[in-house]
């Protein structure tokens, strides 16, 4: 279900990613690309092992995670790296049962909140009140090509790590 | 046509990670037991989640590697086979397939599961005398005149989609060419703690890098596809492999 704080702002169909994209004025990337760095590669194996270690926390530590939600986290990771040139994002742990990647691209800011049921899309206009969020997916289900389809990036045409 | 590479990539990319490890995957997929089995574990490895088995077989090496979102099935020579002194061991590309093709059909194929991608990878070379000749074959390739200096860092890539007659599934044909000098390097710390590192051997190579992939589908490729669109894209491989010059690629 979509959440729009504006009225102005376009109804949002169901998966509509190109109307949520349109409406934060942020034009997807179609092109694509073979490759990326060894670097970046390397950026996305620390968020991993940031992952991993946070589901081997004690439950009682501030940063411990489920260990459902770092494997459905750690997927989301993979074919977001395994077909994507987007740069490796930001992690934040939410009370040990969501993870948010995040991206910002100029005056955007792109959270992709994972946690063991759903998946959902929210895009924030900063310095702004608007954002607009949008359901990827839902019951545990696991769709690479609609998790692909809300992150909109060039896609990676190599087979490359 | 070129035949000789230093190894042979198989790729399945799947949504949900399956819960096999790579020994049993390795048994599953070629029938044999792996000789070593990791898994990682925080905080020693760069690459948490992943398990890894390896085996030796007839001078080869057979890596298998399950990690989050894919797994990698590499064949390379065996390291131990091979002298240090002697430069770049290779593997020919087209027996090792067909070894591995072999065993697929014995064994099984979808172990991993729902997979949406899957992809096949040879970096072959051409061994030459010099770098000058690696050089002159890569601007043959290319289809550039010689350069007046001399130059280095010789590289040049290209896609070519083609649509597979396996279930209309789209593949991408990266070929890479390049001209590249390898060196290996003994390192080694001498009396009074001196180190006494050397070039134990220099390779000049014309390179060319084969990935042949599938792009992404929606839900998964059918199970009972799976090996034709494996041996599909192999055909692909052996077609960029006899390739004179990126022209030729239909």
């Amino acid at each position: 279900m979509s959440q729009i704080d504006n009225a102005t702002n376009p109804k949002l169909k169901e998966n509509d990613f190109s109307a949520l994209y349109q409406w934060a004025n942020a034009a997807r990337e179609s092109a694509s690309q073979i490759s990326r760095s060894n670097w970046t590669a390397h950026l996305y194996g620390e968020l991993l092992q940031a992952l991993f270690k946070m589901s081997q926390l004690p439950e009682s530590h501030d940063l411990f995670l489920h260990s459902g939600v770092s494997k459905r986290a750690a997927d989301v990771l993979g074919a977001i790296q395994a077909n994507t040139l987007l740069a490796p994002p930001r992690l934040m742990n939410e009370d040990g049962d969501t993870v948010l990647f995040s991206w910002s691209d100029a005056d955007l800011k792109k959270y992709l909140c994972v946690d063991e049921d759903d998946i959902e899309l929210e895009v924030r206009k900063l310095g702004a009140r608007h954002y607009c969020s949008e359901i990827v997916l839902t019951d545990g289900a696991m769709e690479v090509e609609k998790i692909l389809q809300a992150v909109g990036s060039m896609e990676k045409n190599s087979s490359e790590v | 046509m070129i035949e000789a590479a230093q190894s042979l990539q198989f790729a399945w990319f799947f949504g949900k990670t399956p819960d096999i490890t790579a020994d049993k995957a390795m048994k599953a997929l070629l029938g044999a037991d792996a000789d070593q089995m990791q898994t990682n574990r925080v905080p020693s490895p760069q690459t948490p989640f992943l398990s890894s088995a390896l085996r030796y077989e007839n001078g080869q090496e057979f890596n298998l590697n399950v990690s989050p979102g894919r797994a990698d099935l590499f064949i390379r020579p065996d390291p131990n086979s091979v002298q240090p002194t002697e430069g770049m061991p290779l593997i020919n590309v087209s027996a090792a397939a067909q070894d591995v093709f072999e065993r697929f059909k014995n064994g099984d194929v979808n172990c991993f599961g729902s997979v949406y991608r899957v992809a096949m990878v040879a970096p072959y070379l051409v061994k030459c005398s010099s770098i000058q000749e690696a050089q002159k074959i890569f601007s043959e390739y290319v289809g550039i005149e010689g350069f007046k200096e001399p130059v280095s860092d010789l590289a040049f890539s290209f896609n070519k989609r083609k649509v597979s007659p396996v279930d209309d599934i789209s593949l991408n044909r990266i070929i890479s060419y390049s001209a590249s000098e390898f060196q290996n390097i003994s390192f080694s710390i001498g009396p009074n703690s001196q180190e006494n590192n050397r070039v134990i051997a220099r390779s000049y190579v014309f390179g060319m890098n084969v990935d042949i992939n599938s792009v992404p589908v929606k839900d998964s490729i059918r199970s009972s596809a799976l090996l034709s669109l494996f041996e599909d894209i192999f055909r692909e491989m052996e077609g960029a492999a006899r390739l004179k010059s990126p022209q030729e690629l239909k």
